[in-house]
C-alpha cells in the first residue's frame, strides 16, 4: 500500500469518526431537552401554605407610606413580596430580572420589596438599585410572618388575600415559575413536574 | 470513471438507507396510529384510505431502496424517489402555506417528534436534485472504490441524521423561547 491510500485511509476514518461524535451530541442535546424539566422556584416553607390566606400586614415603606400586605386586593391585583437585602449578592444580581418581570406583569402584579435590618442600610441600597418606583418595607415581623428563612424568597398573594406559589428565586425563570404556578393553580413546578410523571407513568403501566 | 459516477454509488447507498428507514417506520404495524394521525393532518381522513396509503408508501420506499443499489434500476428508482420526495414536499409546502404547524412531518418516525416547518421544506429540496445524481451509472463498486463508497455513503447518512437532529432541537428551542 502506498502513502496515499493510508493517508486517504486514515483521513477517512477521522472524518467518520468526527461525524459519529457530532451526531451524538446533536442526540444529546435532544435528550436534555427531554430530561430537564423546567427548574421552578424550590417551595420551602414551615408557616405558609399555598392556597391559604397570606398573614395580612399593613407596613411603612421607606417613603414612609402605608402598604397592605396580604389581604383581599382593593386593586384587585396579585402581590409577589419579594425578600432582598443588600448584603445578599444573588439579590443584588437579580433585581433588574425582577424589575423587567414587574414591569411586563404589571398589568396584574404589583411588586413589594421586602427586608430587614438597620433602615438606613437600604435607603442607598434602594438609591444604587433604582428601587424607589416600588415600595420598599423593611420589617423584620414581615419575614417572620410569611416564614422565609432564606433569601432571596419570593411570594406570590393572589388578589383574594391568598398564597398562589412561593420559593426562593436565583433566576429569572425561579420569578416566572411562580407566576406559571399561579396561572396553573398548581403549588409549584415541582408539584406539576412530578403529576406529569406520575401519569406518565399510569400510560406506560396502563 | 469519473467523480460522478463515484457519487452515484454513495449517494445511492444514502438513499438506500433512507428510504429502508422511511419504509421500516411506515410498514411497522406499532406505528400504525402514528401514521393514521399524520395522513389525517395531511387531509386523508378516511381510515382504510390511510392504511392503504401507509402500505403503499412503505412498499414504494423499499422499492426503491432496493432498486437503487442495481446498475440496472437505479436510474428510474431515482427518478421515482425524486418524484416521491417531490410530493411529500409539496404537501408539506400546503400544510406550511395553511397555516398547519403543528403537526408531525410524519418523516422519521413517531420517535422523531419534528414538526413541518420551513427547515424540512429545504431538506427534502436539496434532497431532490440529491437523488437525481443516482441517474449517472454506477462506477462499479471496484475493490479499489468500495472503501471509500462506504465511507462516504456513512458520512452522508450521518450529516443527514445530524441536520434531523438539529432541526429537531431547533423546533423544541423555538417552543421554549414563545413560552
Amino acid at each position: 500500500m502506498d502513502f496515499i491510500t493510508v493517508s486517504n485511509s486514515v483521513l477517512w476514518i477521522i472524518v467518520i469518526l468526527q461525524s459519529i461524535v457530532i451526531f451524538a451530541l446533536t442526540r444529546q442535546v435532544g435528550v436534555l431537552f427531554e430530561r430537564v424539566a423546567p427548574a421552578g422556584a424550590l417551595a420551602m416553607n414551615q408557616t405558609l401554605k399555598v392556597g391559604e390566606p397570606a398573614p395580612n400586614l399593613s407596613l411603612q415603606t421607606l417613603a414612609s407610606t402605608l402598604v397592605d400586605v396580604g389581604g383581599k386586593s382593593k386593586t384587585n391585583k396579585s402581590q409577589l413580596v419579594f425578600f432582598v437585602s443588600p448584603d445578599c449578592p444573588v439579590c443584588k444580581s437579580l433585581l433588574p430580572a425582577l424589575k423587567s418581570a414587574a414591569k411586563s406583569e404589571s398589568a396584574w402584579i404589583d411588586l413589594i420589596l421586602a427586608s430587614d435590618g438597620k433602615t438606613q442600610d437600604h435607603a442607598g441600597f434602594v438609591k444604587q438599585y433604582g428601587l424607589s418606583n416600588y415600595p420598599y418595607i423593611v420589617s423584620e415581623l414581615l419575614g417572620k410572618s410569611y416564614g422565609v428563612a432564606k433569601l432571596p424568597y419570593a411570594v406570590v398573594i393572589d388578589e383574594l388575600g391568598n398564597v398562589a406559589s412561593m420559593g426562593i428565586i436565583n433566576s429569572r425563570e425561579h420569578l416566572d415559575s411562580l407566576f406559571e404556578a399561579k396561572e396553573r393553580k398548581i403549588a409549584s413546578i415541582q408539584d406539576f413536574m412530578q403529576g406529569q410523571q406520575a401519569e406518565e407513568q399510569f400510560v406506560e403501566v396502563k | 470513471m469519473n467523480l460522478l459516477n463515484f457519487l452515484s454509488d454513495a449517494i445511492a447507498l444514502f438513499f438506500m438507507w433512507l428510504f429502508i428507514r422511511a419504509a421500516r417506520h411506515k410498514l411497522q404495524t406499532d406505528n400504525a396510529e402514528y401514521y393514521q394521525q399524520t395522513f389525517a393532518d395531511y387531509g386523508v381522513t378516511q381510515t382504510k384510505l390511510a392504511s392503504a396509503l401507509r402500505y403503499t408508501l412503505g412498499s414504494l420506499e423499499l422499492v426503491i431502496a432496493v432498486a437503487l443499489i442495481f446498475d440496472g434500476s437505479r436510474t428510474s428508482a431515482s427518478i421515482v424517489a425524486a418524484l416521491l420526495l417531490s410530493a411529500y414536499l409539496i404537501g408539506m409546502t400546503i400544510q406550511l402555506i395553511q397555516g398547519k404547524r403543528d403537526i408531525s412531518c410524519g418523516c422519521s418516525g413517531p420517535n422523531s417528534h419534528i414538526k413541518v416547518s420551513w427547515s424540512l421544506i429545504i431538506r427534502n429540496a436539496l434532497l431532490v436534485p440529491l437523488v437525481l445524481t443516482c441517474t449517472m451509472p454506477s462506477a462499479g463498486f471496484a475493490s479499489s472504490l468500495w472503501f471509500a463508497v462506504l465511507m462516504t455513503g456513512a458520512f452522508l447518512i450521518l450529516t443527514y441524521s445530524c441536520i434531523e437532529n438539529l432541526i429537531a432541537n431547533a423546533q423544541k428551542i423555538s417552543i421554549l423561547r414563545t413560552n
